[in-house]
């Protein structure tokens, strides 16, 4: 079930109206069916993953809890835990990738072998479901929670529906303890919670479907196109993926919040970021610190040499852009952030003497301007190649980019053939604007919600209602799903 | 509760727009639907009142078959309920609605492109954009696209769009209420209305614009995807159950058309499996016509649907009878006749009917009876000013001297004692060009 379904829209209000209607014992069980429901209507034998993964983590926890201070032991029930997640992981997502891999190897190696391929059906939201029980594992392993003796509280919090298949990954020390206190309708919250889903839906159904319809367009012939073309289809892709993952986090947040669980943020405008380094601190949040909790620190972080370090980095892009995708584009991806920031503090005493030795007032408006379209300039840049569909097309894309003889179209309405036409253009530059504006303001820290309550009412509901409007005229343009189901 | 009750309100107030969106589209559909949809709401108006006449005649279709058939030719008991863009998948739940609320009718003629045996095209643009169906024949349409897995049906987001349009969402009703300015169709789908109820549910291709293209074009094969044969087996079915004469015609294609021999056995082979399944059914084809008679490459004009109405009526005497025009059905020919533009047609056009023509050479003047002999009811006479035609018990019309054409023409309906039209042509051969 997609949150951008009619289904979703009936089976949301249901859920939320029986849980707030049924006695407190049963709530958190009613909100385990709701999302085991919701997680089979897509595909009903997956569950058992799901299930499955629930089952061993919890597990585990218990017997770690038992273990009490036999480290070794309980380094051995994690180990196993982590091994039989990531098996289920690496069998679903990684084995035809691996094999192909292998295949291509061998082939370079005039080693001609016929290399088997398993017909799999990828489980959707595997990677976000999986990654959220072994940081419980791992929570547990560390002695930073208690384990879960409630098995039907853990596999609610796997399981929980708004945020299973495409987070935020949650972490047991927020959520887990949150489903511990069932809640009672609130009408602030539910209000707030519901504000949120509206703009949720405007982020994926505004924004996201309308850039993805140009993006489709160029990258769906990409050969036909170039300069201007790609350069727009790259920037749109940027805001179509922005759009459409913090869309999903925010209708999660959103109808988490309706129930009265809060889940984290994924995203803090993440394009105003200054550096490579601060756009991993505000894009998806959940993944990249658990990355950093369960990964990097683990590897020795930044603790040691200035070369571990740098490997460091290195595995944690790689295993990032692994996650995202059995592909070596998103390898490819994943590795060039790394390099990004290896590079960035590379060069950054080299830099910061530059600066320092011209003079440059390194605190004002414009300086800050420039690095924040610097890092969007790089981050563009990475997001072809998470983008295109092999290795070459990704660097025929980059190298057509450079190709600026078409500077004509910008005159001559040419632009407008690429998919959309010019009443979307207008609506995609309003919503984009509308987007920069709530950026800046949560970049001044104003609470955007509290700034909209404090308007006169007039105002207030044309807000409402240019978002209803615009969100149901998008309706006709709306993508099947959101881009980060196939993780 | 005080709390749950206030945010149902807000809720309302969010939603507001899209609410008053709702009641707007639904109370004055006229008001701002483009130029089919008033079609497709007279024929659900006259599918779905009660029976106040009895129709012993139907016809069922697509364009074609509305452009086709003309029953105030065919007999004033038939009624054209075919709609543009309709398949038999729809023609279906006509049938059904009209059984409904009506007694069955003796005769049903069905008739479509081919086409619409492999696809819809109108289903979301029109059917659904009108409200056709009911919600629950709507949606039965879309289960059992989806059990057939009929792809022309399933568009990518075909439950939203069905809901946007159930809903009348402005994703899908903005845009004509835009162009529409709200309010300034009202007129002309009214009046469109009128011209349904005076042709009985002919509104295709009225009018005497001539096909002019048409390369020579061979049609090479004939198949019916799977859930159009059901559904147009279902309405056979339907018809067969309720003691309905099913004929089956196949409409001429003009004359540039051909069939290639694997067209023709697929035809046959298909029509054979129907007609061993229902004995009682007639098929016939009528293979091409003239380009003259068509307004483009599939609808016949008003001549056409002239000449087919009329070879029906040869084909099949029995299922229309000989009863005298109607006064609407006077008033429907009538109407046709005013958009004639070929002077010779309208000799075919009064032909049996009570209706005169009265011809003005600029040397004499002669007139033409529709039944045949001479003119003797009404008097020509010229006057200084121009000609009169002095009519029996009714004032005299005078008429003037042409000024240009080689002949002024004037029709006049005598069942009504009515000038029906005025025009002029130009001769060319055996061919009278209007004058305008």
């Amino acid at each position: 079930m997609l949150f951008n379904s009619m289904s979703f829209l009936i089976f949301f209000p249901l859920v939320t109206l029986m849980y707030f209607l049924l006695p407190r014992r049963v709530k958190n069980f009613w909100l385990l069916l709701a999302s085991y429901y919701f997680y089979m209507c897509w595909n009903a034998k997956y569950a058992f993953l799901l299930l499955s993964s629930t089952v061993i983590t919890y597990l585990s926890g218990i017997l770690m809890e038992r273990a009490k201070e036999h480290i070794a032991y309980k380094k051995w029930v994690v180990a196993g835990s982590f091994v039989l997640n990531l098996g289920i992981l690496f069998y679903y997502k990684y084995i035809n990738f691996l094999l192909e891999l292998a295949g291509q190897i061998l082939r370079a190696v005039h080693i001609e072998l016929e290399i088997p391929v398993f017909d799999i059906l990828l489980p959707v939201g595997i990677s976000f479901y999986i990654f959220q029980a072994l940081s419980y594992t791992m929570d547990v392993y560390r002695g930073d929670i208690y384990a879960e003796k409630n098995f039907f509280r853990y596999a609610l919090f796997v399981s929980f529906f708004p945020q299973l298949v495409a987070g935020p990954i949650e972490r047991s020390k927020n959520l887990l303890k949150q489903l511990a206190k069932p809640k009672k309708f609130d009408y602030a919250r539910v209000r707030e919670g519901l504000l949120l889903m509206l703009w949720g839906y405007f982020l994926k159904l505004v924004i996201a479907d309308r850039c993805a319809i140009l993006v489709n367009t160029v990258y769906g012939d990409y050969a036909s196109y170039r300069g201007f073309q790609i350069i727009l289809a790259n920037v749109l892709f940027a805001f179509q993926i922005y759009g459409d993952f913090m869309g999903y986090s925010v209708i999660a947040k959103g109808a988490a919040k309706v129930l009265g669980y809060e889940l984290m943020e994924n995203f803090t405008q993440p394009y105003f970021a200054v550096s490579v380094r601060d756009f991993w601190r505000r894009w998806h949040i959940s993944l990249s610190s658990w990355l950093r909790d369960y990964l990097y620190i683990p590897l020795g972080g930044s603790r040691r040499t200035k070369g571990i370090k740098y490997r460091n980095i290195l595995i944690t892009f790689l295993v990032s852009g692994l996650w995202h995708g059995a592909s070596i584009t998103f390898v490819f991806w994943g590795a060039l952030h790394g390099l990004y920031q290896i590079i960035g503090e590379a060069l950054e005493p080299v830099f910061n003497r530059c600066c320092g030795s011209l003079h440059v007032n390194r605190e004002n408006f414009s300086w800050k301007c420039l690095r924040i379209l610097k890092t969007f300039f790089l981050v563009d840049i990475a997001w072809i190649f998470f983008r295109a569909d092999t290795l070459p097309a990704a660097l025929q894309i980059l190298r057509q980019s450079f190709d600026l003889s078409n500077t004509g179209l910008l005159l001559n309405n040419g632009l407008y053939e690429l998919g959309l036409n010019e009443r979307n253009c207008s609506v995609l530059l309003i919503a984009l604007l509308v987007l920069a504006v709530r950026g800046v303001m949560r970049e001044r820290k104003r609470n955007i919600m509290e700034w909209l309550s404090e308007q006169n009412f007039l105002f207030r509901y044309a807000v409402y209602w240019s978002a209803v409007l615009l969100i149901t005229f998008s309706l006709d343009i709306m993508g099947q799903e959101f881009i980060y189901f196939q993780f | 509760m005080k709390n749950i009750v206030k945010l149902l309100i807000k809720c309302v107030c969010v939603m507001l727009p899209m609410i008053v969106i709702y009641i707007y589209t639904w109370v004055n559909p006229l008001a701002y639907m483009d130029e089919e949809a008033p079609h497709y709401l007279w024929n659900k108006e006259i599918v779905n009142s009660g029976e106040d006449f009895y129709y012993d005649t139907i016809i069922l279709g697509d364009s074609m078959a509305n452009a086709a058939y003309m029953p105030e030719i065919l007999s004033d008991t038939a009624i054209n309920l075919s709609l543009g863009g309709m398949t038999p998948v729809e023609n279906y739940y006509v049938l059904q609605d009209w059984l409904r609320t009506h007694s069955a009718p003796k005769v049903c003629y069905i008739s479509f492109q081919d086409a619409h045996f492999v696809m819809q095209d109108c289903f979301w643009t029109r059917t659904m954009y009108a409200h056709r169906f009911r919600t629950e024949q709507s949606r039965e349409i879309l289960r059992t696209a989806e059990i057939f897995q009929e792809v022309t049906f399933l568009t990518e987001n075909y439950w939203t769009d069905f809901i946007s349009y159930e809903l009348r969402l402005p994703n899908k009703y903005i845009a004509s209420l835009m162009n529409a300015g709200f309010n300034q169709r009202y007129e002309q789908n009214v009046e469109s209305q009128k011209m349904d109820e005076l042709h009985r549910g002919r509104y295709v291709a009225r009018g005497a614009d001539e096909f002019k293209g048409g390369e020579r074009a061979a049609l090479e094969e004939f198949y019916a995807n799977p859930l159009f044969e059901d559904y147009y087996r279902r309405l056979i079915g339907m018809c067969v159950d309720h003691g309905i004469q099913v004929r089956i015609i196949k409409l001429p294609h003009p004359e540039n058309v051909s069939y290639t021999e694997e067209y023709i056995a697929q035809y046959q082979e298909f029509y054979d499996r129907l007609k061993a399944d229902y004995p009682g059914i007639t098929v016939d084809w009528i293979a091409t016509y003239d380009k003259k008679c068509f307004m483009d490459a599939n609808h016949l004009n008003t001549y056409g649907a002239l000449r087919l109405s009329s070879d029906i009526k040869e084909l099949y005497p029995d299922d229309f009878g000989n009863a005298p025009l109607s006064k609407r059905q006077v008033e429907a020919v009538s109407d046709s006749i005013r958009s004639v533009k070929r002077g010779e047609q309208l000799t075919e056009w009064i032909a049996g009917r009570d209706y005169t023509i009265y011809v003005n050479d600029g040397t004499q003047i002669f007139s033409i009876s529709g039944l045949g002999g001479q003119e003797s009811r009404n008097e020509v006479c010229r006057l200084e000013q121009g000609l009169a035609v002095k009519r029996e018990a009714a004032d005299a019309w005078q008429w003037e001297e042409p000024v240009i054409g080689d002949y002024t023409v004037a029709v006049m309906d005598n069942y009504n004692q009515k000038l029906v039209c005025q025009k002029s042509f130009w001769k060319e051969g055996d061919t009278y060009y209007p004058a305008e």
